[in-house]
């Protein structure tokens, strides 16, 4: 008559002390958490184990949202975030106006480029847009470009087009130069080529109104070049990174390759903490040799060359090496330049 | 005492599992995914109908995650309202529709919405029965929108797809279209929009059904191929109609037609409102997660047919063209070109509409909702200047009926809106519906049989309309036919007259099991309106017509 009832105890402790090492089992280790708004083009780095095992090591637990550069100071919510990453220093010189930081860290760096495919950049270089650089990448001559895009040049009114004679006008597709860092930067380079008169103005305004409606981060666009392919863009306005990152994961769409702008700018992505924890990110991704190398392999250029140079030079596009220094850079511009004119893009393109 | 001793070792045992499965976390189905990020509790979704066929999906996410998402479905222009006023922050904390394209050209949509997580992608395009698409030549050679168009409006086939003003995949099929016509290469401004009104009319004449929502076109389509108005095809998403074809619902195969010159996409936005709550945040990123990973990718393509939206799944050989052999049109780039496409469509490109307005106008109507009557029609008279009232409002070039019952049915009127200067038709309904009052019995069948024997009469004497009939009634009927009469009426009527979709409300203590055999019979749909004001019924419905 006892006996069951002596099972059911036993039974009862066991299920206890089982449950109970479950849970310390699955309670993770106490970390301190971070919260970063970051660039989406960022938002793969900071999702990689290995850099979320190599900042617990150094008691972090960093949660980041995506969301545009432009973005950040303008709707973001600064106020739950530990630290904002946008892509560039105009975007960080923002932000701080809106939120003061303790410390800003620009540990690397990732020049525009253009995702795109083969055959285009043979169509492209037909047109005299394109050519191989002497170390042999490609590059797009912007200027002989935007003279394309001005005279409303479409792909299938290039003779002997079979690659690709859609009828759409020869544009790069872009996000929206007041949300995303990567836009305002192009939209920066093309105002510095046509001149600051207000013909050139317009010029720039029709670079994205014509487009159609437009992302709001960069790696929208160029998430939907590696899914879609050739349906749905010839040529992506993307930061060298998220090439590269693309290429080191073999999720590039067959044919595609890389177009350097000439000239191009490069995006100085920079982390600026608002507190304590989020100037301990920073500082580490500045500084730990582990995070900068993982960075490298995620396509960006550090400080130090030596890094990013050797995941580079494991690379090609186009049959080439990717350039370990890229030439025709100009010095980003000061954040006040761009000011005026992002506003009157904002007003143009948002009536 | 051995069986209970039993049970309590079951009980036990069981309890023993459930407390370790609740800690530990479930692995990935494919080993190289991470562990899944937890959340709990409920993800509110303001969401469009289209999403409903991921429920099985989100039941998995719910075991992997700790999240429920909650989806309520809502159209997109009401979607995009209720984000841009602020009421949607105030109950939801997300929202997801086929695209936010037309929402983030809205002047008040910036800090409305946070971070946005695309989950797979969907063209719009043509299906076509296919011994159509065969007399066609389609099967073979792909049409360009113009050949389409051209081909609709000599009559040569006749397709369903949604209005543009309530539902994405009509309003992308219309950007399609219009931007392929339009042949500049670059997005439409207002100004071209309005020059080609002449050229999009024949594309629009082939419509021959209309519906507010995706997943209500494709049932419409398979319910007509068996009735005595059958249509030849439809426009929606690619998902959509590949999953028709897998569905073994239809009497013949749908031939997807991608147009040559290009499709709009849909890439299916998962989107956190602006002020969703920490809970809410931690919630949406255990769900974006999980909807991202190549596991459920690649099940969300093999289950629903849209194609992926994360690198390295390979789409299915059942969709349509890759590597550029659809090219993806331009989307208009302002606010005032989007809505004036929409206007444009209601008001001098749509096969005009003749709306009959059956309303119980009897005793127990008086008070509240007459007065919620009079609200409703008012709007749709131009009264309400929201964005929603603004584009569900009575068209250019629309036939209105009001036809009021009681113990009998009154008089009808007739109100013809011209295409420009609406104004003056508009203003003798609002002072025919000021007029209304409430008083006598309920013959709501004998109310039917006139409005449709008016429909049978206006179609032949004019025909070309897409004709509809609305009946609201607060009540059971009292005097006259019954639902008896009304079957056998309706067997005899002639085919397109029996066609005529009916659209009932779910109003008061109206009969709900006869409003639905009504709207069942007539291949029409029952609307409830019996939590929420009528006037938003009445805008819904509005999509439909």
């Amino acid at each position: 008559m006892r006996r069951p009832w002596i099972l059911v105890i036993a039974i009862v402790i066991l299920a206890v002390l089982g449950a109970g090492i479950g849970y310390y089992l699955a309670v993770p280790e106490r970390l301190e958490p971070v919260r970063g708004v970051v660039g989406s083009e960022k938002a793969t780095f900071f999702a990689d184990p290995r850099v979320r095992d190599a900042l617990a090591d150094h008691g972090l637990r960093v949660e980041v949202d995506a969301r545009g550069s432009g973005e950040m100071s303008t709707t973001v919510p600064l106020g739950r975030y530990d630290f904002a990453f946008p892509g560039s220093e105009q975007a960080a010189e923002r932000v701080r106006q809106v939120r003061p930081a303790v410390g800003s860290y620009a540990p690397f760096e990732s020049p525009l480029v253009v995702a795109t495919f083969t055959p285009i950049v043979d169509l492209l270089a037909g047109q005299g847009a394109a050519h191989r650089a002497p170390e042999g990448h490609w590059v797009l001559d912007l200027d002989r470009f935007l003279d394309l895009a001005h005279r409303d040049v479409r792909w299938d009114q290039i003779a002997g087009n079979v690659a690709y004679p859609a009828r759409r006008d020869i544009l790069l597709t872009t996000t929206h130069p007041s949300d995303s860092g990567s836009a305002a930067a192009y939209a920066w380079l093309a105002a510095r080529q046509l001149g600051d008169d207000s013909p050139a103005v317009d010029q720039v305004v029709r670079l994205f109104a014509d487009q159609g409606g437009l992302e709001r981060s960069t790696d929208d666009p160029f998430q939907k070049y590696l899914t879609q392919a050739l349906n749905f863009a010839p040529l992506v306005l993307a930061y060298e990174a998220q090439y590269v990152e693309a290429a080191r994961s073999e999720t590039l769409p067959s044919n595609a390759t890389l177009l350097y702008l000439s000239p191009t700018v490069s995006g100085v992505h920079t982390l600026v903490a608002f507190d304590g924890p989020g100037d301990r990110v920073g500082r580490l991704l500045d500084t730990d040799p582990e995070l900068l190398r993982l960075a490298a392999e995620h396509g960006f250029r550090t400080a130090d060359e030596s890094i990013s140079a050797a995941v580079l030079a494991g690379l090609s596009a186009g049959g080439a090496a990717l350039p370990a220094r890229i030439g025709d850079l100009v010095q980003p511009p000061a954040p006040a330049a761009v000011e005026a004119l992002l506003t009157t893009l904002d007003v143009r393109l948002r009536p | 005492m051995r069986r209970t001793a039993c049970l309590s070792l079951v009980v036990v045992l069981l309890t023993a599992v459930a407390g370790c499965t609740g800690q530990t976390r479930p692995e990935p189905s494919e080993g190289s995914e991470a562990p899944y990020k937890r959340g709990s509790g409920v993800l509110r979704v303001l969401a469009g109908s289209e999403l409903a066929d991921l429920d099985p999906v989100l039941a998995d996410a719910e075991t992997a995650t700790g999240v429920r998402v909650q989806l309520t479905q809502i159209g997109t222009l009401d979607g995009i309202e209720r984000v841009v006023s602020g009421a949607a922050a105030a109950d939801q904390d997300a929202i997801w529709f086929s695209s936010n394209r037309y929402l983030e050209l809205h002047p008040d949509a910036a800090g409305k919405i946070d971070v946005t997580t695309k989950v797979a992608n969907s063209p719009v395009v043509l299906g076509l029965r296919a011994s159509v698409a065969q007399r066609l030549g389609w099967d073979r050679t792909r049409p360009t929108w113009s050949e389409i168009a051209e081909a609709a409006g000599a009559g040569r086939f006749t397709y369903g797809m949604t209005n543009p003003a309530a539902s994405n995949s009509g309003y992308s099929a219309l950007v399609s279209v219009a931007a392929a016509l339009a042949g500049t290469g670059r997005a439409l401004t207002t100004a071209e929009i309005n020059a080609l009104t002449p050229r999009l009319r024949p594309f629009f004449a082939g419509q021959s059904l209309t519906a507010g929502s995706s997943g209500w076109l494709a049932d419409a389509y398979v319910k007509r191929q068996t009735g005595d108005a059958p249509v030849d095809g439809l426009i929606n998403y690619e998902s959509v109609l590949v999953s028709l074809n897998h569905g073994g619902q239809l009497s013949e195969p749908l031939v997807i037609v991608h147009p040559a010159d290009g499709v709009v996409t849909a890439d299916y936005p998962l989107t956190l409102l602006a002020g969703a709550s920490e809970q809410a945040r931690t919630n949406y990123a255990a769900i974006a997660d999980y909807l991202r990973r190549p596991s459920t990718q690649r099940r969300i393509m093999d289950t629903t047919f849209r194609r992926p939206a994360v690198p390295g799944v390979e789409p299915a050989d059942v969709l349509g063209p890759v590597d550029g052999g659809l090219v993806e049109l331009p989307f208009p780039s302002r606010y005032d070109a989007a809505t004036a496409l929409v206007t444009g469509f209601g008001d001098a490109l749509r096969r005009p509409a003749r709306t009959i307005y059956l309303l119980d106008t009897s005793g127990s109507m008086r008070g509240a909702r007459l007065d919620g009557l009079k609200t409703a029609l008012l709007g749709l008279s131009g009264a309400d200047t929201s964005l929603s009232g603004a584009l569900t409002r009575f068209n250019g070039r629309e036939q209105v009926i009001l036809l009021p019952f009681s113990t009998r049915p009154a008089a009808s009127r007739r109100f013809d809106v011209p295409e420009t200067n609406r104004e003056p038709a508009l203003n003798q309904i609002r002072d025919q519906v000021r007029r209304f009052a409430a008083v006598g019995d309920t013959a709501v069948y004998d109310a039917l049989v006139a409005g449709l024997d008016l429909a049978r009469q206006l179609d032949a004497a004019e025909p070309g309309r897409i004709t509809s009939v609305v009946l609201l009634t607060d009540g059971e009927r009292t005097v006259g036919k019954s639902f008896a009469d009304f079957r056998a009426y309706h067997a005899k009527l002639p085919a397109p007259t029996k066609a005529v979709p009916v659209f009932t409300l779910l109003f008061g203590e109206g009969n709900v099991g006869e409003m639905t055999e009504i709207s069942a019979l007539t291949g029409g749909r029952t609307f409830d309106a019996r939590t929420g004001p009528l006037a938003a019924v009445f805008k819904e419905i509005r999509g439909y017509q």
